[in-house]
């Protein structure tokens, strides 16, 4: 019956350190660098990851305040392991708990969202209105909503006005980056 | 009508259950109805609506509350009462494992506007049960009446539907209604019908076609076709149409095809028919109650279909909706400067807002139109002002005041649902090729990677040259200048740019300065151009 990836199936995947290789491989720091220079310049109080990993991304998100969200508890994990090195290590709050839980944890409404890696079809199935729902109404008005998935394997867009589509390569595929405000 | 869900998840276990996806496309559906509480509902109406789910499992929190309180509908939820919080034992293993909601679970369902009600103690055969057996499994606890007060706890629906003398003869002693399955009778408070909704059903009463006529604009026709098959209620149909175009515009449509079969169909004239007799020759072909039209270098906004037909649905007068555009691509600043548009987060892009129809700007639509091409026009209007006719002023706008003329309204979406690209021709041309070649090596990519190895490293890094190039007609910035010289250079230095462009993108977001490009790569002879 297949079904989405469940917690534990994901934990088991985030036994290793770093299972993607984000840190050796340079397109992972390039879609760092795209997804930076995509952000509009303005500040941002509340920024929320979705689907964070091991923070690879979340670190290098402005925000006085970051929230990391990963259904891992592995992940989670390491995260916070990278997160207590940090002398900015106040700015960030990681949270093990699924993407479609999100209206329940109360978080305050966020400036900026960031969901990369996530919306593909073993993650989310047939659900992705759920999240098109519970992001638009976690996003402040006009806050910011930054998607970067491997154009491919993506089949989703949200309710908000699309502001940039921008493609790139990355390692074999490419990248869809699109920002999104309320 | 009252509809009786159960499960809504992200895939379907069971026929029980219906994904989020489809559960929301069947809520837009009811826009030109009015969601009501039972405690409102008159079967009679046609217009009432209600919502009710059995159960009530606990996956409502997270895959159906976001989307009812989206669309801020009311909702009825039929408990099992002993079950709270608990496995759903007694369907197993005819049904996969799943959670009951726990009454805090319900508490959350409560405040996003559900109505809790009864739907027995344990979901048993209750038309074979004693009376001392039936009159528990239809009592209410007390603490769970107390809990949810009195608007809660008052309709009944029988567990599979099922009924007998017996049990209808007890209802109204504990409830002042009952809801029976698809053989309910209208007419009797007791055992109303409901219609069962499963994955397939369709709600809508209008059908909607969208169509993308294209000419030469093979490099944008991705964007546009994957941004309306990615709406969030899917279009009846939809229609591409290719005005014997001399671009590669064949070869990207039937690559989407592979990749979307059957999700839309493409339509080529073998000589070029010009704009009104193409747009049509689209419209006869196609059968949707609802027409939209989108540019083949435009895209739509995820709830544009949505947005347009459920504005057509709520006014049997109105021939036409409208929205606001997003305005984008390199020659925005232009159009946005003349319109006024207003800014957006992003440089360069605008919001374009339409003003509401006024009866004075319906007046002067002749002057001033307001109405652009990619509104969502009603079938039967065109046709009963015969359709898109030759004339000096611009077709859409010709047909639209014609319809405006014969009487019909017009309703404005104030959101910006249809993104519409500035560029010149000039500009698309040259993208044009470059495209073209990047699409040609990329094929060619896929093809030897399988082959060869080594091949593979070249190729990938010729892509990734070429769709470099290609981001040059979207850039202004040294920043993304430094992005697209990074390609071009051997790896020491590109290790540089890509440092460069993390450092100038932090600049960027403290608000300081962009960092001068680094020595090195200024004095690159390869650079210089
Ligand atoms: C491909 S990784 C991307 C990680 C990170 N966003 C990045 O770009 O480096 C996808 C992540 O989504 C997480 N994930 C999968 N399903 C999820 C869900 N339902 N809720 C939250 N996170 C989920 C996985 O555990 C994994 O860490």
């Amino acid at each position: 019956m297949g079904g989405v990836q469940s917690r534990a199936e994901l934990d088991q995947f985030w036994q290793r350190e770093d299972p993607w290789g984000y840190q050796a491989h340079p397109h992972d720091r390039i879609r760092v660098g795209e997804l930076l220079a995509a952000l509009p310049r303005r500040p941002y109080g509340h920024t929320v990851d979705l689907g964070c990993g091991d923070g690879f991304v979340t670190f290098e998100l402005p925000g006085e305040r970051v929230t990391g969200i990963d259904l891992s508890k592995e992940a989670i994990g390491w995260a916070e392991k990278r997160a207590a090195t940090r002398v900015d290590r106040e700015r960030f709050h990681f949270k093990a708990a699924s993407i479609f839980d999100v209206p329940q944890l109360g978080l305050p409404p966020a400036d900026l969202i960031v969901i990369t890696g996530v919306l593909y079809p073993q993650y989310i199935g047939g659900a992705f209105a759920a999240i098109d729902a519970g992001l638009s109404a976690l996003l402040a008005p006009g806050g910011i909503l930054v998607s970067v998935h491997i154009s491919d394997w993506y089949r989703s867009s949200f309710s908000l006005s699309r502001l940039v589509m921008h493609r790139y390569p990355y390692r074999e595929y490419e990248h869809l980056l699109e920002v999104y405000q309320r | 009508m009252i509809l009786a869900y159960h499960k809504v998840g992200p895939d379907r276990k069971t026929h029980w259950y219906v994904t989020a996806d489809r559960f929301h496309a069947q809520l837009a559906a009811l826009a030109d109805r009015t969601p009501v509480y039972l405690d409102q509902y008159d079967p009679q109406n046609p217009k009432h609506v209600v919502i009710s789910f059995d159960g009530v499992y606990a996956n409502l929190v997270p895959f159906a509350l976001p989307i009812l309180k989206r669309f801020g509908y009311p909702f009825e939820l039929f408990v099992v009462g002993d079950y709270l919080g608990k496995e759903n034992t007694f369907d197993q293993p005819k049904e996969p494992p799943a959670h009951f909601a726990s009454l805090s679970e319900l508490d959350t369902l409560v405040a996003g506007g559900a109505r809790i009600q009864w739907h027995s103690g344990t979901h048993g055969d209750l038309a074979a049960m004693n009376p001392a057996d039936l009159e528990r499994e239809l009592t209410v606890p007390d603490a769970l009446r107390q809990h949810f007060g009195p608007e809660h706890l008052r309709w009944f629906a029988y567990p599979h539907g099922r009924s007998s003398v017996a049990l209808k003869a007890a209802i109204p002693r504990h409830f002042v209604g009952a809801l029976a399955c698809e053989d309910g009778d209208p007419q009797d408070r007791y055992f109303l019908p409901r219609i069962l909704a499963h994955e397939g059903t369709r709600l809508a009463k209008s059908t909607v076609s969208v169509i993308v006529p294209n000419y030469n604009y093979g490099h944008f026709l991705e964007e546009a076709i994957t941004s309306v098959l990615a709406q969030s209620v899917p279009p009846h149909e939809v229609l591409v149409i290719d005005d014997a175009s001399t671009d590669d515009s064949k070869v990207v449509l039937s690559a989407l095809e592979k990749k979307h079969p059957g999700r839309f169909r493409t339509l080529v004239n073998e000589k070029n028919l010009g704009i009104v007799e193409n747009f049509k020759k689209a419209v006869a072909a196609t059968t949707g109650d609802y027409v939209i039209f989108l540019g083949a270098d435009n895209r739509m906004q995820r709830d544009c279909v949505e947005q347009c037909q459920a504005a057509l649905d709520r006014d049997p007068g109105a021939a036409v909706a409208y929205t606001d555009l997003t305005i984008f691509g390199p020659l925005a600043s232009v159009l946005a400067a003349k319109v006024p548009a207003e800014k957006t987060a992003v440089e360069g892009v605008y919001r374009w807002p339409f003003p509401d129809p006024t009866p004075e700007r319906l007046a002067n639509l002749e002057k001033q139109n307001f109405i652009h091409g990619s509104s969502m026009y009603r079938r039967s209007a065109y046709e009963a002002v015969s359709g898109y006719q030759s004339a000096e002023r611009a077709e859409d706008h010709h047909l639209f005041l014609r319809m405006i003329r014969a009487g019909h309204r017009a309703v404005h979406v104030p959101q910006p649902l249809v993104e519409y690209r500035q560029h010149s021709r000039e500009q698309a041309n040259t993208a044009l090729n470059v495209q073209h070649q990047a699409r040609f090596f990329r094929k060619a990519y896929e093809e030897q990677r399988k082959a060869n190895l080594e091949l593979q490293r070249e190729l990938d890094l010729t892509r990734h040259r070429l769709a470099q190039v290609a981001n040059v007609f979207q850039t202004k910035t040294k920043l993304q200048l430094a992005r697209t010289l990074a390609v071009n250079l051997v790896a020491p230095h590109r290790r540089r740019v890509v440092d460069y462009l993390v450092e100038a993108a932090s600049a960027k977001l403290k608000g300081e300065a962009t960092p001068p490009l680094p020595e090195a790569l200024l004095t690159d002879d390869k650079l210089k151009r």
